[in-house]
């Protein structure tokens, strides 16, 4: 209903015909859809340029030369040629197909023609990549001016998202995602850099994971702040609007979609890592350089083939009176000569190729009364590689029902539930000192089959933190279950007091709750590690044994005597959200189109995230919980944690109004205001309450008489103008609008002097304000040779200003250094779309769709306090005159004569570890490599059709950003070490420096004269040298389907029926060399990150 | 329609006024100061964690160089020795301390204003000294360190600092610096307010806090500072009460029992049951690293033979402090009880504890407790003061006191023998008066004085003054309140510098107050004046 009273809108107005025999023809235009009058419907005499439009009830009366059609259209709705009738009755059926010319806002609809902002509209069918549950994915290469980066292929993860490149230096640049007109809250709030960390919390980073990609219907982009404005102060980087599927006036149906995914392994062949024999050299020349002798490696808190022989050596077994392996040279040999034969296949060990199943079932069906849509799904994922079993179900009921002519309630539910498992990690941290990125007892099966030597027997144990260690076993006792639910109910009345007034009230609760639980049981390394003291040397280096303070000279002990840990974090969040608004659409005169609309809305999340800690859970002695007092002594004094809670609570209030007027559907303005306030920024109303506008119009020339003369050549001509403020609340972590005063347990040298306290944790910042963004945003759209081709362009320009940097005070409230609104940037961009249709006959098409979108963007103002070490590693950061999350890399200088890497250091200096990593100050010495985000997306389909065949090219591409190449050099190595087989070339005898930059295995004579020299091979890691273009062309997608003849299906009982065999991910088509199959979108950082895999997915479709 | 619309712009104005109440909500769950224990709770962190010990230390004659065969562990102990601007931010740097010292000022600014909120009750009065004790006490920290010694003739021209009096609410406020009069006099009316206002029975640990004791030992030296002499002997009574023996430092027990354990040592220097430690404070520093014996920073420090043996605890000969030389049962209790390199001796003060963040990886933070005032400096503070208004039977007796417990064999001196010893030895200048360097053993613990808008009376109060600055030195050490000594009595000190001539720091040198961090330079508050050449 409301979509056709803002549809008035569209009518086109015609001139009146010369005078011929005629006949008086009157009538009323009724939607099947509801049974509701059609307004603004044309009705036009075929062949003549007469025509009348519906009035509000539907109604409309002409005369219609003898012999003359009348053809009735409508927006939306399958036009209908008839021939006149004194009284008529016209029913006009909605048309799926006409979905393009509707924009769907979130809180409006609105007819394409009037609109005068950037969007772009994509239905869920021909985004939807199957076999990827979380549809967030499937928008790679859509639409110009998104990108999206699959960071890490986790279920659950979000992709990094961003509609026109970064808005914000230390804000999230996350769009906004509604759903059903309701904006999606994240549970937590991960940003766009941690989505890349593989920490556990990326699991639950995605908001739309819950939803099934089968019960989407579209999704509208919108991406300048014209589009955008009605959301004006969360808006800033661009909204995505899902809508889902609705139920049907005289349509029933039951729909049935399955899927069935198998993932490749990953393969060694398209990596770059030694295999066992060329490993083992390494590791035999390593031991001519002192390494890995007998000493060392026996007690070593990590050790692979080496210390597992040295073990065996001195393993006796007092039956037969013999060691398990012989001291002797020969027996050594052999065993060597067995590992070097080995070449394991990690990733047949950890992975697997089994069928990924997701099964969607839904039940539609409606009269003019009421309608409805009911779905289930049901996903099983047994895992790509170990512990990463994934389980979900949803279920989403969207009713509506027209209680009278004027009242409808729409309701709708969902809900999901997810259950998924993930190998235990801990959080990702930086050695700032040092500059090593590390994360302690990693077992992600990805980074284990890419960094862990062939060499090892995958059935047998080493040593890792001084305890046994094997990974098949680790992935069994150390792991992570997820528990995710998510539910959500709505309800939205609208009221019709008079036919060109709605008024409209919607409310929503949502409720999401997961938990992560990490168990870690009695026989995981990990908790090994908390007990392992086997001889003196190993008791005095285990980090993890605890030595009580208060006994002078007493030996370390272990605080986890019994069983593991189970440890729980669990966040939760309640929000709820209420609009109310009111629309009204009049024509006057016929040529004078207005639209106003306005409403206010509040919302209100509360989250919760807690974090406990269980020990000495004894998991194989029926879950009996035995700890030693001990480790919470040991936790007070190191000040740890025992348990957490963090509660955050927003709440916003927003009012707006947006006003169209349109003369004849040829010059169109429009203009917003938004004023949005929220508890996060201040008390005072100043900063609390922002208002964001926009002002924009479009001129549709195709509208105007004289165009006619152009077609069919040119056959559609828009140009649009927009420019606009929007904003954003900033970076969650920033709330100082009133002082934040926080609990702390003060560092006291003894136990005896402890207290608790509160500290000023942020001073108050009473100026705290939204960040903000100006856009101008120019452009067209024109269609050729009667709209077969179409072709899209967007030039923008963002002047993005208030945003959150740092700035040095004179200190004297307490903080030289603070945060606040001080820093700014500034971007352009261009985004082209083209879509043709090159060849439309009966039986077979061919569409292709090429889509480029161009973004650049520079801090301008920006005091850059950032250490050098943030500036080389992960996404990098950024400087003023440089784009956000810029990568700087170190200035390899060569290898010097010993084979050691060089760098300019801070001082300008000439140095292979003589390295400040925390520099603030100094960074002119680091190059600058580009940016990490993409400056150039898009994309390249292929469609073609032959009758029921349907096969589908997709191709997508990016370029203009770095990546880093994984870390792979050290200071020394262990016997467990993989290696790039870059290292071959290394620095073996002096001279080498002259043809090689790969650098030296470090004897221990080098890492003796210098204590610091892990510095240089970290720096080496993060240097100009191990830096790649992250440019690529992928084959995203091939998929051929087929739909079967109503004729074949008929006697099944079946309405429709498809199948569908697709390859997600197949290669790569360039990309750079330097790369050696590591893939540019992935961060290999451990945790739960896993690479997208290669997969092929065969797609069931049933109607019935 | 027109119905529709007056109904909307009602509405509209009904939902901004509810609206305001409904975004009143905190956006997390941090503390409102709105009770009696959060009070007392916030005034726990109203104790700087940063110190300026290392730039003091390095800064004075207490430290030289020991030449390139060491090196420092940071570069602000070099910036530090050769008076220049500091330039790196680690944690003895004047930034952390800047920021620790205004944020402890802060953080009382907070608590005061919670308190006004609530009505100033009775029952908060003495969480209202402590915040007015810590707030001063910041201050003058500060002042110490970046402003030049008060000197009445010129303190209404000398640059202060900004001294907050409420919560700084605005992003980037701008201040102006005002003068040494005005900083002194806020400092002194916060401390005319806060002192009757302390409470001992609001602490739980009342020796990591301003007890009364401790916030009159303060005022002391304050007083000290402020030439104010009555008022010195008066807070300095107040401090040491009625049974003074019980503020002492029980040296003959940590020097003379404790087994010769390091660790164990410190850690009973700094034992909050100590009765001479009035004020303990914890802090983020390196510092125990490079001035305690630890393998680090050895270029510039305490050197043994050429500091300790002829300026500070270990000297014998003429150079012999009033306690007598330094030999296996003679000198100062401290003396023995010394660790270390010869670059830098060190007497068991701190020890180097270490918080982890990171056991794995041995990442943490490197920590220490500092006794900020203690019983022993207090007797020598109001020594000092009888002595100034030529009290010298009273300034005797405190001498007396503090030789009582911190020499060994129980020396005692008369008033002839103070004037006789420190008459006797050389004042550490060349021919021309000018100061000479430590490093050819050419020390002494006399130094000429150029007091700071007075003269002396007479030898007898000069050699008594030197007799009394001699033995703070001594009790001051690793403290850096020798260079407030230097600073307020016009000590002129050399440094000698490896492969150039000695920088030498004159009566008038501007760079006795030290340059002000970088960057609030940058954000516009006025530097520290320097001369040309420097």
């Amino acid at each position: 209903m409301k979509k056709r009273l803002t549809l008035l809108l569209a009518v086109l107005f015609l001139c009146i015909g010369g005078v011929f025999a005629q006949t008086k023809v009157s009538g009323t235009v009724i939607s099947e859809d509801d049974g509701q009058p059609v307004i603004g419907a044309s009705v036009v005499v075929q062949g003549a340029k007469t025509g009348v439009v519906t009035d509000v009830n539907g109604r409309f009366s002409l005369t219609v030369p003898a012999g003359k059609k009348i053809s009735v259209s409508y927006i939306g709705m399958t036009t209908q040629v008839l021939n006149p009738q004194g009284t008529m009755r016209i029913v006009l059926v909605p048309d799926g197909k006409a979905i393009d010319e509707v924009v769907v806002t979130g809180m409006q609809k609105m007819d394409k023609r009037l609109f005068t902002g950037a969007t772009a509209k994509i239905s869920a069918e021909t985004a939807k990549i199957d076999g990827m549950a979380d549809i967030s994915r499937s928008l790679e290469g859509r639409v110009a001016g998104v990108s999206v980066q699959n960071v890490s292929g986790t279920f659950g993860t979000a992709p990094k998202i961003r509609v026109r490149g970064a808005t914000s230096i230390y804000g999230s640049s996350k769009p906004l995602w509604v759903v059903d007109g309701v904006i999606m809250e994240d549970v937590t709030e991960v940003d766009a850099d941690d989505l890349s960390s593989g920490d556990a919390e990326t699991l639950i980073s995605s908001a739309i994971a819950g939803l099934n990609s089968d019960d989407i219907e579209s999704f509208q982009i919108l991406k300048d702040g014209s589009a955008t404005s009605i959301y004006g102060a969360r808006a800033m980087a661009g909204v995505i609007v899902v809508t889902t599927k609705k139920g049907k006036a005289g349509s029933n149906k039951i729909s049935y979609t399955g899927e069935f995914t198998m993932r490749l392994k990953p393969n060694y062949a398209d990596y770059n890592i030694m295999n066992s024999q060329e490993q083992m050299s390494v590791y035999r020349e390593m031991e001519r350089a002192g390494y890995l002798n007998f000493s060392d490696v026996y007690r070593a808190s990590d050790s692979g083939v080496y210390g597992k022989m040295y073990h065996l050596i001195n393993t006796y077994d007092p039956k037969t009176g013999t060691f398990a392996l012989a001291n002797t040279d020969a027996a050594k040999n052999q065993y060597l000569k067995e590992a070097e034969m080995r070449n394991t296949d990690w990733f047949d060990e950890l992975f697997s190729n089994s069928i990924m199943m997701n099964h969607s079932i839904s039940l539609s069906s409606g009269t003019e009364k009421a309608q409805y849509y009911t779905s289930f799904s049901v996903m099983n994922d047994p895992g790509w590689y170990k512990q990463s079993k994934t389980n979900r179900y949803t279920a989403n009921i969207n009713a509506l029902y027209n209680i009278s002519k004027k009242v409808s309630l729409n309701l709708i539910g969902n809900s999901s539930y997810r259950k998924q498992n993930a190998p235990g990690t801990l959080g990702q941290s930086i050695d700032v000192v040092s500059g090593e990125v590390k994360r302690d007892f990693d077992i992600n099966p990805y980074s284990y089959s890419m960094n862990t030597s062939r060499a090892l027997d995958p059935n047998a144990y080493y040593v890792r933190n001084y305890a046994p260690f094997n990974i098949l076993n680790e992935l069994d006792n150390n792991y992570m279950d997820l528990d995710v639910v998510d539910m959500k109910f709505q309800a939205e009345l609208k009221y019709k007091p008079i036919t060109k007034v709605e008024l409209s009230a919607i409310g929503s609760y949502k409720y999401a709750l997961s938990t992560i639980s990490h168990e870690i049981r009695d026989n995981s390394n990990q908790a090994m590690a908390y007990r392992a003291m086997d001889d003196a040397t190993m008791r005095d280096n285990n980090p993890w044994l605890y030595t009580d303070p208060d006994n002078a000279n007493s030996l370390p002990v272990s605080v986890l005597p019994y069983g593991g840990f189970t440890r729980d974090t669990r966040n939760k969040m309640n929000s709820w959200d209420f609009r109310a608004t009111a629309n009204y659409n009049d024509v006057f005169n016929e040529d004078h189109i207005v639209n106003l609309f306005g409403g206010g809305e509040v919302n209100s999340v509360d989250r919760r995230k807690t974090w406990y800690q269980g020990v000495g859970m004894q998991y194989e002695n029926s879950m009996l919980a035995s700890y030693d007092y001990r480790f919470f002594k040991q936790a007070q004094e190191e000040g740890t944690d025992y348990f957490t809670i963090e509660d955050s609570y927003v709440r916003s209030a927003a009012f707006f109004a947006n006003a169209t007027y349109s003369w004849k559907g040829r010059y169109t303005i429009n203009g917003t205001v938004r004023y949005e306030g929220t508890n996060k920024l201040g008390k005072s109303r100043s900063a609390r309450w922002l208002p964001t506008w926009n002002v924009s119009g479009a001129w549709n020339a195709h509208e105007e008489p004289w165009f006619e003369s152009l077609r069919p050549t040119v056959s559609n001509l828009t140009l649009k103008a927009s420019y606009s403020l929007t904003g954003d609340r900033g970076p969650a972590w920033l709330s100082n609008s009133y002082v934040v005063i926080k609990s702390t347990n003060p560092w006291r040298p003894f136990a005896s002097v402890n207290e608790t306290a509160l500290e000023i944790d942020d001073l108050e910042n009473s100026e705290l304000t939204y960040e903000k963004k100006h856009e101008v945003n120019i452009g067209a759209e024109i269609g050729f040779l009667d709209n077969r081709i179409n072709v899209g362009f967007d030039w923008y320009r963002r002047d993005n200003y208030d945003l959150i940097g740092q700035i040095n005070t004179m200190g004297i409230g307490g903080q030289i250094t603070k945060y606040g609104n001080v820093a700014s940037m500034r971007s352009h961009g261009e985004e082209l779309s083209i879509s043709t249709r090159n060849i439309v006959t009966k039986d077979f098409k061919w569409n292709t769709d090429f889509i480029f979108s161009h973004n650049k963007n520079t801090v301008t103002e920006l005091d850059s306090r950032a250490r050098v070490i943030d500036m080389i590693t992960g996404t990098g950061f950024t400087m003023e005159g440089y784009p956000v999350r810029s990568l700087f890399s170190m200035d390899f200088q060569g290898l010097n004569e010993d084979g050691v890497p060089t760098f300019i250091n801070e001082d300008g200096e000439l140095t292979t570890s003589d390295i400040y990593f925390q520099d603030r100050e100094h960074k002119d010495h680091l190059v600058y490599e580009g940016p990490t985000d993409p400056t150039v997306t898009g994309s390249l389909g292929n469609l073609f059709s032959y009758k029921g065949f349907r096969l589908n090219v997709f191709i997508t591409y990016a370029f203009g950003n770095v990546v880093r190449l994984d870390p792979v050099f050290k200071k020394s190595y262990s016997d467990l070490s993989s290696m790039p087989r870059e290292f071959k070339n290394r620095w073996t005898v002096q001279g080498d420096e002259a043809t090689t930059n790969i650098p030296v295995i470090a004897d221990k004579r080098l890492n003796q004269n210098d204590q610091s020299l892990s510095y240089a091979y970290n720096a080496y890691n993060y240097s100009t040298e191990r830096i790649a273009k992250g440019d690529f062309i992928r084959m995203k997608e091939i998929s051929l389907s087929y739909d079967f003849p109503a004729n074949l299906i008929a006697p099944l009982s079946l309405t429709s029926a498809s199948l569908k065999l697709q390859a997600t991910n197949l290669f790569l088509i360039y990309a750079d060399k330097k790369l050696n199959g590591q893939d540019p979108e992935f961060y290999n950082t451990g945790g739960v990150a896993a690479p997208m895999p290669k997969q092929f997915t065969l797609t069931v479709r049933l109607g019935i | 329609m027109n119905k529709y619309i007056g109904l909307s712009i009602i509405a509209v104005g009904l939902g901004l006024t509810s609206c305001d109440d409904f975004l009143d909500k905190m956006p997390d769950n941090r503390a409102d100061i709105n009770s009696t224990d959060k009070v007392t709770q916030l005034l726990t962190t109203a104790y700087a964690s940063h110190n300026s010990i290392v730039m003091a230390e390095m800064a004075s004659d207490n430290a030289m160089d020991n030449g390139s065969l060491f090196t420092y562990d940071d570069r602000m102990q070099e910036e530090s020795y050769l008076w220049q601007p500091i330039t790196t931010e680690g944690n003895d740097s004047p930034k952390p301390f800047w920021d620790a010292c205004y944020g402890a000022v802060a953080t009382a600014n907070q608590a005061l204003a919670a308190i006004d909120n609530m009505g100033n009750p009775s029952e908060l009065q003495g969480q209202r000294g402590e915040a007015l004790l810590c707030r001063s006490w910041a201050m003058f920290q500060l002042a110490n360190i970046f402003c030049l010694a008060y000197n009445p003739e010129t303190a209404n021209t000398d640059l202060g600092l900004p001294f907050p009096l409420a919560p700084e609410t605005e992003l980037n406020p701008k201040y102006v610096r005002g003068t040494m009069a005005e900083l002194y006099s806020k400092i002194e009316k916060d401390l005319e307010e806060g002192l009757p206002l302390i409470d001992d029975n609001i602490y739980s640990v009342p020796k990591y806090h301003f007890n009364r004791a401790a916030a009159y030992a303060f005022a002391a030296r304050f007083y000290l500072y402020y030439q104010k002499w009555d008022k010195v002997i008066e807070c300095a009574n107040q401090a040491l009460g009625s049974a003074p023996d019980q503020l002492m430092r029980n040296w003959a027990y940590i020097a003379g029992e404790m087994a010769s354990n390091f660790e164990a040592r410190c850690n009973q220097y700094v034992n909050a049951s100590e009765g001479t430690n009035l004020l303990i404070e914890t802090a983020y520093s390196s510092m125990v690293y490079w001035i305690g014996p630890y393998n680090l920073g050895r270029r510039y420090g305490h050197n043994n033979t050429n500091i300790a043996q002829t300026e500070t605890y270990r000297t014998t000969g003429v150079r012999s402090g009033i306690w007598g030389a330094h030999a296996t049962s003679t000198g100062l209790w401290m003396g023995h009880s010394c660790w270390g390199y010869s670059e830098k001796l060190s007497i068991s003060k701190y020890y180097g504890y270490f918080e982890y963040t990171d056991k794995v990886n041995g990442i943490g933070y490197r920590r220490n407790a500092i006794v900020r005032l203690c019983g022993d400096e207090v007797v020598l503070c109001r020594a000092e003061a009888y002595a100034m208004k030529g009290d010298y039977a009273n300034a005797l007796a405190d001498i007396n006191f503090w030789l009582k417990y911190n020499g060994m064999a129980g020396v005692q001196v008369t008033q002839e023998q103070v004037v006789k010893q420190y008459g006797n030895m050389p004042y550490m200048e060349d021919e021309n008066q000018k100061p000479i360097v430590a490093d050819k053993g050419t020390g002494s613990p006399k130094k000429r004085l150029h007091p700071l808008g007075f003269t002396l009376k007479d030898e007898t109060q000069e050699n008594f003054i030197h007799c009394i600055l001699h033995m703070r030195r001594c009790q001051t050490i690793q403290e850096g309140l020798r260079w407030m000594d230097i600073k307020r009595w016009g000590i002129e000190i050399a440094h000698n510098r490896e492969g150039q001539a000695p920088d030498l720091l004159l009566v008038n040198d501007p760079r006795r107050a030290f340059q002000l961090p970088q960057d609030v330079i940058d954000a516009g508050l006025e530097a520290n004046p320097r001369n040309e050449q420097n």
